[in-house]
């Protein structure tokens, strides 16, 4: 196998090795040889990069996109520090435990809507660019025929703009609160009994946009939480409000 | 689009897939809108098949969204980083299409499907300007060799054997073909 010709030349296989072309055995021998030389990893970053813009883009069905988000959203992550039966655990509680969400709206009235809302420490900007991308969306779904508009007001201060298009929510909040640093603003949806989380809602000044697939929930909510977001909504929202549809 | 418009987009895309790491759906809808365009053609040039193509792309982008957090900004783009994904799985399963083609061959006998060239095609589907002067640059014998292992998913061991020539030479022809495409699409080094 040694000739001159099949020598294992790691180098020249950089290029191979971009654009999936190496057997898998190979590639195995590969990484692990890039591993030992991170000198050569930028090298073959770069040609990775290269090969990814090899094929012309094409938009994919319309529907796809619906149907990703909404497994998505049933859909957990990994993380560094994840013990796959905690989360497991988690999602079996979430599925048969009585629904919080009632509670925490009886509640809202008599409790304040201080849970971890603080004044003291400014947390990093959010991303400019994933905000603004947001914040289009929302836009572009008010210019649809027959989006509803409602806006309703933040329990601590702000409001909290919904358009509602078919099954997407866009959800546009204005002066809200700073909180603490560690913490930031989960978006919730709730059908019947069930609240889920639909993501964090990146704040920055007081602002935040998030365009949501709404599926048949029927309530929207927004409350302070560990910027890491919760399983389910730990402190009293301060955004509750049903999501009129037209 | 110009490199300013690219930067600026990448820079989006990546902002999106890391706060996607963090649970954020919303920006993961912002991901997926910046790069789905790219995966799809991508599966889709290797797959030629529109319905396993959708199939793919939706696995790639679950598995974006599952694996998140293992996006390391520093090593590339957040589009090279899903489009990869969708790259490997795309030719994973043409070759297992063609391992299984090759069990139901005489025993022993592994005959691979005859490779159909995909040059003209490629041609005429490649709408981007740029990639499309890109790859004039390169010459007919490292054009052919890139087609056949990223558009056609061939191993560069089985490319030596579809053009009956050394490994060492295809390795040679796939560096120099990608390294022109690298200066012509400007890639920083």
């Amino acid at each position: 196998m040694n000739t001159p010709e099949n020598t294992p030349d790691r180098f020249d296989e950089k290029a191979a090795w971009a654009l999936d072309a190496l057997e898998p055995a190979d590639r195995e021998v590969f990484e692990a040889w890039l591993r030992e030389h991170p000198e050569e990893v930028h090298e073959a970053d770069a040609l990775r990069e290269v090969a990814s813009r090899l094929a012309p883009p094409v938009d994919p069905p319309a529907g796809l996109r619906a149907s990703i988000l909404a497994e998505v959203a049933r859909t957990p992550q990994e993380t560094a520090q994840e013990d796959p039966r905690d989360e497991l655990q988690v999602r079996r509680e979430r599925r048969r435990g009585p629904s919080r969400w009632s509670v925490l709206v009886a509640a809202a009235g008599v409790l304040l809507a201080v849970g971890g809302v603080g004044y003291g420490l400014t947390r990093e900007p959010a991303p400019a660019g994933v905000e603004q991308a947001a914040r289009q969306q929302v836009t572009d779904l008010m210019t649809t025929p027959g989006a509803t508009v409602q806006t309703v007001r933040a329990s601590g201060g702000g409001t909290a703009t919904l358009v509602l298009s078919g099954d997407r929510l866009g959800v546009l909040a204005a002066g809200l609160p700073e909180v603490s640093a560690g913490r930031g603003y989960q978006l919730w949806l709730a059908q019947g009994d069930t609240v889920s989380s639909a993501g964090m809602l990146t704040v920055s000044a007081g602002t935040g946009a998030s365009v949501l697939d709404v599926g048949s929930a029927d309530g929207l909510g927004i409350s302070v939480e560990p910027e890491t977001g919760s399983q389910q909504p730990t402190t009293t929202p301060v955004v509750f409000t049903p999501i009129v549809a037209a | 689009m110009t490199p300013e418009v690219r930067d600026s987009s990448a820079r989006d895309a990546a902002d999106a897939l890391v706060a996607a790491a963090r649970g954020d759906q919303g920006a993961f809808a912002t991901f997926y809108d910046a790069t789905a365009a790219a995966v799809h053609g991508t599966v889709l040039r290797v797959l030629r098949d529109p319905a396993q193509s959708e199939e793919v792309v939706q696995e790639v982008f679950l598995e974006a969204w599952r694996t998140a957090a293992r996006f390391d900004p520093a090593r590339g783009s957040a589009q090279a980083w899903v489009v990869t994904m969708g790259h490997r799985r795309a030719i994973d399963r043409v070759r297992a299409a063609e391992a299984s083609a090759a069990r139901d061959e005489k025993m022993g006998v592994r005959e691979l499907p005859p490779y159909d060239s995909v040059s003209e095609e490629v041609q005429g589907m490649l709408e981007t300007d740029e990639v499309r002067h890109a790859l004039t640059s390169l010459s007919p014998l490292q054009r052919e060799a890139i087609d056949l292992a990223y558009y056609g998913g061939r191993t560069h061991r089985q490319i030596a054997d579809d053009l009956d020539v050394p490994l060492g030479t295809v390795k040679t022809r796939l560096r120099d073909g990608l390294l022109k495409l690298r200066a012509v699409l400007g890639v920083p080094s």
